[in-house]
């Protein structure tokens, strides 16, 4: 870094100033030189002998225009980058405009204004006047930025150093800016990155391309014509060739290859891609696509071969409307597709194909002969599970395939395929996407959207992040209310309504518990620790054990927590563990839910609602496999289904309940003692008692023991349910109260201190709403009034 | 300074540029006319039309003479197509040659018309 930058006014200053002005002047040129060749012949014409001088002029302004275009606009791809004589450094457009010496914020200043720099500036909503700020105006500052410029450049292979350079390395050179960048969440890295993506841009859309003929004019002159082929489907080539197609030109050139190589194979030549939904298999047939019909080299015997995508809804619809019959209809097709001899038949979906059932048929028994004898090429793309279905169904037909897995893209190349759709978003939506909001794309749709695989689910959510922008901008608050709203999740820092509503969320969970103290002010921590982002997120969002007689609220503890934290009582996924006793009950937990129909088994219910409070009721009932499932589940975050796909609980609270030991708890509770001094002793006796695992106890957050609840708070739980009943009667405009005495005698006649608050709601049912029934029926009680029942009315 | 510049690229980088310009343009026209894929399929049924001989002697030969028609539309349409492309290439090269050749005296051309143009 101890080089010395210098600068003169050489040749290549003045060459890129004369070029900036002729660029600015080659429509006027071009008449100019039009106007003086037509003079200069029609004075020809009438023998004026001054005609020269017009075509003199006009021959001599078309080599300064062929020096232009063909020297001067190219000043940028003849540098080499090498030395330190900025004027030979230095892009065309800025080389003009500095000079030396310079302090680093009049070179911010000489460089704000052009694109590079404004691409930088709003990608990170960098206010170049608060940068300007931070810069000093000492000029033997700028050396270390010049270097660093040259370096970069260098490193991404640019044969000048541009403005977008300059301000990245102004920006990655100053601990000052880097404060200020943390306090915007981010960092200098991010700023390199951001630059990387202007690099590509610029490599993608102002790089220099040959014209293209794609094989030229009599390429398919020795291939046959395919009629019917065409009815079926969209020919994929032709849509590059034409240019309609635009995909992100991040594409995985070892997997295309892969493709190539298993295509040119002289048998078996057909290939099944296989991967989950959205990883891009469909993006990857377009990428071969692309590369055979532009004739690249290392496409081989494949070049100028057309890759045409069947319709299988196209196929039933001709069928059902009677114009073909199914067998004949695909026989004609493959007989048009073999006789055409430079089409590669392309099944999206390939299910739907091999498969009956609505919307689909079974073309494998047709084919199976065709691929045996190497008639065409085929590429199919399919789920893993399809393709294990199809496998199974007909293990013959999908021998002739070699397969390719799929893998999803890492957040680096997802973050670039991002980068590149950002593009046609923008356009389309006129607004600028930020780079936060792209890694905060990937970030939430890695972590809350489970049913599609990258890139799709994160394109998804970036394309639905356009309905919602700020001020034209596409910013990570428009991505996480995206995802909050299509989740029904919580991302975006808490309001301060919601914030208050955190802080005292024992109060809130208190308005539907009675008691229950160290139970709600655990879990209300617990939720406060994941809602500030302070919890591991490789574990489920809470787990807790709660432990204690039948009827203290352990439920109604998790149902007020799905409501409060999740937004809905439905929002409960409840297993009676009892239920699984048997070895063999570990598939009812972990079996994949079919395409078919909605799954029952846990995993697909939590696949389907992740953000969800998991209520498995009498945990020690379960079977030690079961419970051995519970470990990972609570350690990890996640469990493996039966097809080897991994279900997330990250988003969920676990509540495991369990009445073991809850005489233990009521006479200890009776005999004095507090909660808080006997639960340790407690669960180390359920240990002993080998009711319970320690390996299991030690991966909940918290283990709550609930105490019995005394009469005099099962009165309170009286009035709480029938407060309900009056919810629920409220559209009828009557009301109902009992006397204190009434509700004393309801209590004293239902109190079982070992059924706790169970017995309540019965005796609500029987004395209350039954009442209220027969008055309504009767018309003893009418809208508008108030019903109240006494010690007699309770039965 | 930037007169000898332009100089200096006219009849060096400049000359050589419009050489290498029109050795691609001849190139890009050898393939916007598939010159060598109509060499090589220039027997070739055209698109692939032909027929599949049946038992008989008769269907035989209808078969053939078929097959016979297909190649022979096929020659003569890529003869067509080759014999403009090799025009094509021939007027490109004669022009771009002449105009190639002409290129160095083109500066001395401009000062040779403003001289006729008041002498």
């Amino acid at each position: 870094m101890n080089q010395q930058f210098s600068f003169s006014n050489s040749l290549r200053v003045k060459r890129a100033k004369l070029a900036g002005l002729l660029g600015k002047i080659i429509p006027l040129k071009i008449s100019f030189i039009v106007i003086l060749l037509i003079v200069g012949l029609l004075l020809l014409i009438k023998q004026q002998k001054i005609a020269y001088l017009p075509l003199a002029l006009s021959l001599a302004d078309f080599m300064l225009l062929l020096w232009y275009l063909w020297d001067l606009k190219n000043i940028n791809e003849q540098s080499k980058l090498e030395g330190t004589h900025l004027d030979q450094l230095l892009s065309s457009d800025i080389v003009n405009k500095i000079s030396l010496p310079i302090s680093p914020k009049d070179l911010l200043g000489k460089i704000s204004g052009n694109w590079q720099a404004n691409f930088i500036f709003t990608r990170f909503i960098l206010d170049p006047n608060n940068l300007a700020q931070m810069l000093s105006l000492n000029p033997a500052d700028s050396e270390i930025i010049f270097a660093t410029a040259q370096q970069l450049a260098r490193k991404f292979e640019k044969k000048v150093i541009d403005a977008g350079t300059i301000l990245t390395a102004l920006i990655i050179t100053n601990k000052q800016i880097e404060k200020y960048l943390i306090s915007m969440q981010l960092d200098f890295d991010d700023i390199v990155n951001g630059y990387e993506w202007q690099q590509r841009l610029i490599n993608r859309f102002f790089a220099k391309k040959n014209k293209e003929v794609f094989g030229g004019i009599g390429r398919d002159w020795a291939s046959g014509f395919t009629p019917i082929l065409d009815q079926f489907g969209a020919n994929i080539s032709a849509q590059i060739q034409k240019g309609n197609q635009d995909f992100s030109s991040v594409t995985r050139e070892d997997v295309i290859e892969q493709m190539e190589v298993n295509l040119s194979r002289p048998d078996r030549n057909s290939i099944a891609l296989i991967g989950d939904p959205g990883v891009g298999k469909t993006s990857l047939v377009f990428g071969l696509a692309d590369q055979l019909i532009r004739g690249r080299e290392e496409a081989g015997n494949l070049a100028y071969q057309q890759v045409f995508s069947l319709n299988v809804g196209t196929i039933l619809s001709a069928v059902q409307n009677g114009l073909a019959g199914l067998e004949d209809l695909i026989y004609r097709i493959f007989a048009d597709l073999s006789h055409a001899g430079n089409m590669i038949i392309f099944l999206d979906e390939a299910q739907l194909f091999f498969s009956t059932g609505t919307g689909s048929v079974d073309i494998s028994q047709v084919l199976l002969p065709l691929l045996e004898q190497n008639r065409f090429r085929m590429i199919v793309a399919v789920t893993p599970e399809d393709w294990q279905k199809i496998s199974a169904a007909r293990p013959t037909f999908s021998q002739m395939f070699n397969r390719i897995d799929i893998n999803e893209p890492n957040e680096d190349e997802v973050v670039k395929i991002l980068e590149d759709v950002a593009i046609s978003f923008e356009t389309r939506s006129k607004t600028t996407i930020t780079y936060k909001a792209l890694k905060e794309t990937y970030r939430l749709s890695n972590r809350y959207i489970t049913d599609k695989a990258f890139p799709a689910k994160a394109i998804d959510l970036l394309e639905d992040s356009l309905n919602y922008p700020l001020n034209g901008f596409i910013t990570e608050t428009s991505i996480q209310k995206a995802i909050e709203l299509s989740k029904r999740v919580k991302v975006s820092e808490a309001s301060s309504a919601e914030k208050q509503q955190l802080l005292n969320l024992e109060e809130t969970l208190h308005r539907r518990m009675i008691n229950q103290e160290r139970a709600v002010s655990v879990v209300s921590n617990a939720l406060r620790r994941t809602r500030a982002g302070v919890k591991n997120p490789n574990r489920p969002a809470g787990s807790f054990l709660f432990l204690g007689p039948t009827g203290v609220g352990k439920t109604e503890l998790a149902k007020a927590l799905a409501n409060v934290y999740f937004g809905g009582a439905d929002k409960i996924i409840r297993l009676d563990m009892s239920e699984y006793q048997r070895p063999s009950d570990v598939t009812r937990i972990i079996a994949a839910a079919s395409k078919d129909q909605t799954g029952s088994s846990l995993l697909s219910q939590v696949k389907e609602n992740p953000f969800s409070v998991i209520l498995l009721d009498e945990v020690e009932k379960a079977h030690p496999d079961i419970l051995n499932l519970m470990l990972q589940m609570l350690d990890e975050g996640k469990l493996s289904d039966n097809l080897g796909k991994e279900v997330s609980f990250k988003e969920a609270i676990i509540i495991a309940t369990s009445n073991a030991g809850a005489d233990d708890i009521r006479k200890r509770i009776e005999a004095g003692q507090k909660i808080e001094d006997f639960e340790t002793d407690f669960t180390n006796r359920l240990i002993d008692a080998h009711i319970f695992r320690p390996e299991l106890l030690n991966r909940f957050d918290e283990i709550v023991l609930f105490r019995p609840l005394a009469q005099q708070e099962l009165i309170q739980v009286g009035n709480l349910l029938l407060a309900e009943v009056n919810q629920i009667i409220a559209p009828q405009k009557v009301t109902v109260s009992l006397t204190p005495e009434a509700m004393n005698k309801m209590i004293a006649k239902s109190y079982d201190p070992r059924l706790g608050a169970r017995p309540i709601r019965r005796a609500i049912q029987r004395s209350v709403e039954d009442a209220v029934a027969k008055k309504l029926l009767s018309g003893e009680i009418k809208p508008g009034e108030k019903l109240t029942l006494d010690v007699g009315d309770i039965t | 300074m930037l007169i000898i510049n332009f100089f200096q690229w006219w009849f060096i980088k400049g000359w050589f540029d419009f050489g290498k310009k029109l050795i691609n343009r001849l190139g890009y026209l050898i393939q916007l006319f598939s010159i060598s894929s109509l060499f090589r399929t220039l027997f070739a049924p055209w698109k692939r039309i032909t027929t599949v001989a049946g038992k008989s002697i008769g269907e035989k030969i209808r078969a053939a003479l078929d097959n016979l028609i297909s190649r022979i539309v096929g020659f003569f349409t890529r003869v067509i197509v080759l014999i403009a492309a090799f025009i094509t290439l021939i007027l490109t090269a004669i022009l771009g040659l002449a105009l190639f050749i002409i290129w160095p005296f083109t500066p001395f051309l401009v000062v040779f018309l403003i001289f006729k143009a008041f002498i």
